[in-house]
């Protein structure tokens, strides 16, 4: 059985073992709804309108704001990269902020952003900004002095070689900082959804469980989750294309 | 000399200090075109900081450093430079062929599909036809640094400076790579300054050969190298000159590691 049928089998045993104690009666079932009945509301409510929106409002956010994140990110990583006094000007306050949790300032936030689009940019771009600047802030520094000088004896110029050398040797790494940012981002926004209260997936679960719709809330754990894995493959894929060789690299020096 | 034989690298008394420890100190040499050098010297006696000042990667705290009569202010076109550390200075998200291309940035009058036919035909010439499109790390030692040969002569330098380029690999590759250089050079008419901390091989490569002092070093003494060419593993390093000119090159340089 190959990898993907294992993995199947795995999610197939722990639907059955949930449905199983739904069933049961071991939890209240109006607090514990089976896996069943989670699956029916969610596509009824997909289909009724609601969760659809919320769902696709949530993911756009999450991926425009991990987008804008990374490009953001990287510009400040080249800047620092090319001027080491932007990187130690920067460094300290990066330090200073990062330990922040993005939901803690969305309170502070709506003050000067208000509830729209705005709120969730800035709250996104924050979260997001961190893993990826750290992750290709280091990378940029790291490049092989042997791989620049040569560069450099071949008549590169300073952002030839940042274009050409440091930044293509720095993208395994910076992958890892998007990754981590992806993640981020779906977190930050849902965090912010709940505490604004408007729409997107967060105000979904929070008005569903408020009001004790339990197949709904779980509905909506289940489209947040499958936002997540979205998210993440499209990550994957990017990867793919950007650092493949990469992979290639480490899988052929770990099988040698 | 007369001006026509005006040499294409000319150093002039130059000195150079890295982190208050002085490392060079009134060194005088001069590169003919078409000529191969060896650079030779007791280990650790700066051949590396020599060798990154003439290629403009640093530059000398004072002293005339000229290649093809301008003063070296920076890397200058018409160069190139092979590292010892070939495997690093290889970019692994290039193939070898890319790696070939990415040594021709001052080619300017060349569009992408000449330098492609430019990089493969030197990708033959030093024998890696077949391996274009692997990527470096998915050939042996030895071949990776024939990519770096390859890409440094792509950029058809006047000057090919080599830095210890085979002090990593083994014997027979070694062996191979010093003939493919020196079959190499003669195709191309290639002026070659080589660095290496082994005597056998500073004469079996070269035309003359530098004797560098310790540090701060400087250039003890030249020997114009007798051997005919082409040379041979076998014959030319059982020449009785070669056995000559290396007790020569030996005995001067454990004097100077014993007045160290």
């Amino acid at each position: 059985m190959g990898s993907l049928g294992r993995g199947a089998l795995s999610i197939a045993g722990f639907l059955l073992f949930w449905e199983g104690i739904a069933r049961a009666g071991v939890v209240p079932g109006d607090h514990f709804p089976a896996p069943s009945l989670v699956v029916i509301t969610l596509i009824d409510e997909l289909r009724r309108g609601p969760l659809a929106a919320a769902f696709s409002i949530t993911f756009i956010r999450a991926l425009a704001g991990a987008s804008a994140a990374t490009l953001v990110a990287l510009a400040v990583a080249l800047l620092a990269a090319w001027l080491p006094l932007i990187s130690r000007a920067f460094d300290p306050i990066a330090e200073f902020l990062r330990p922040l949790p993005p939901a803690a300032i969305v309170p502070m936030a709506i003050f000067f952003l208000g509830l729209g689009w705005k709120l969730y940019a800035f709250i996104l771009i924050f979260a997001c900004f961190w893993p990826v600047y750290l992750n290709a802030a280091q990378a940029l520094k790291a490049t092989s002095n042997v791989q620049i000088e040569t560069a450099r004896a071949t008549g590169y110029d300073t952002w030839e070689i940042i274009a050409y050398v440091r930044l293509p040797a720095a993208l395994p790494t910076i992958f890892i900082g998007i990754r981590l940012a992806a993640a981020v981002a779906l977190i930050a926004a849902v965090a912010a959804e709940m505490i604004a209260g408007r729409d997107g997936l967060g105000f979904y679960l929070i008005d569903a469980g408020f009001t004790l719709r339990v197949p709904e809330t779980f509905a909506g754990l289940l489209a947040a989750m499958v936002a997540g894995l979205l998210i993440n493959s499209l990550v994957a894929a990017l990867r793919g294309v950007c650092v493949g060789w990469h992979d290639v690299m480490m899988r052929s020096a770990a099988a040698s | 000399m007369t001006p026509a034989m005006s040499p294409i690298l000319r150093a002039e008394g130059i000195a150079k200090s890295l982190g208050g420890a002085e490392i060079i100190r009134d060194l005088n040499l001069d590169v003919e075109a078409g000529e191969f050098i060896s650079l030779v010297g007791p280990s650790g006696c700066g051949k590396t900081t020599l060798l990154t000042c003439l290629a403009g990667l640093r530059l000398p705290d004072s002293g005339r450093l000229e290649f093809e009569g301008r003063t070296i202010d920076g890397p200058p076109a018409g160069m190139a430079l092979i590292f010892q550390d070939y495997s690093r200075s290889l970019l692994p998200w290039r193939r070898n062929i890319d790696n070939v291309i990415f040594g021709m940035r001052r080619l300017r009058d060349l569009d992408g599909r000449a330098k492609r036919a430019l990089a493969a035909e030197m990708l033959g010439a030093v024998g890696l036809t077949g391996f274009e499109t692997h990527f470096p790390w998915q050939v042996s030692g030895g071949m990776q640094q024939r990519v770096a040969i390859a890409r440094a002569l792509a950029a058809r330098p006047h000057l090919l400076l080599l830095d210890e380029p085979l002090a990593a690999v083994d014997a027979q590759t070694r062996a191979d790579i010093q003939d493919l250089l020196l079959s190499l050079a003669r195709r191309y008419k290639q002026t070659c300054l080589l660095v290496t901390h082994d005597v056998d091989e500073a004469i079996y490569m070269a035309d003359r050969v530098m004797v560098l002092s310790q540090r701060p070093t400087h250039v003890v003494e030249t020997i114009r190298i007798e051997l005919p060419t082409p040379r041979d593993q076998i014959v030319s390093r059982a020449d009785p000159a070669f056995l000559k000119m290396r007790e020569r090159v030996l005995t001067q340089i454990r004097s100077m590691r014993a007045a160290a």
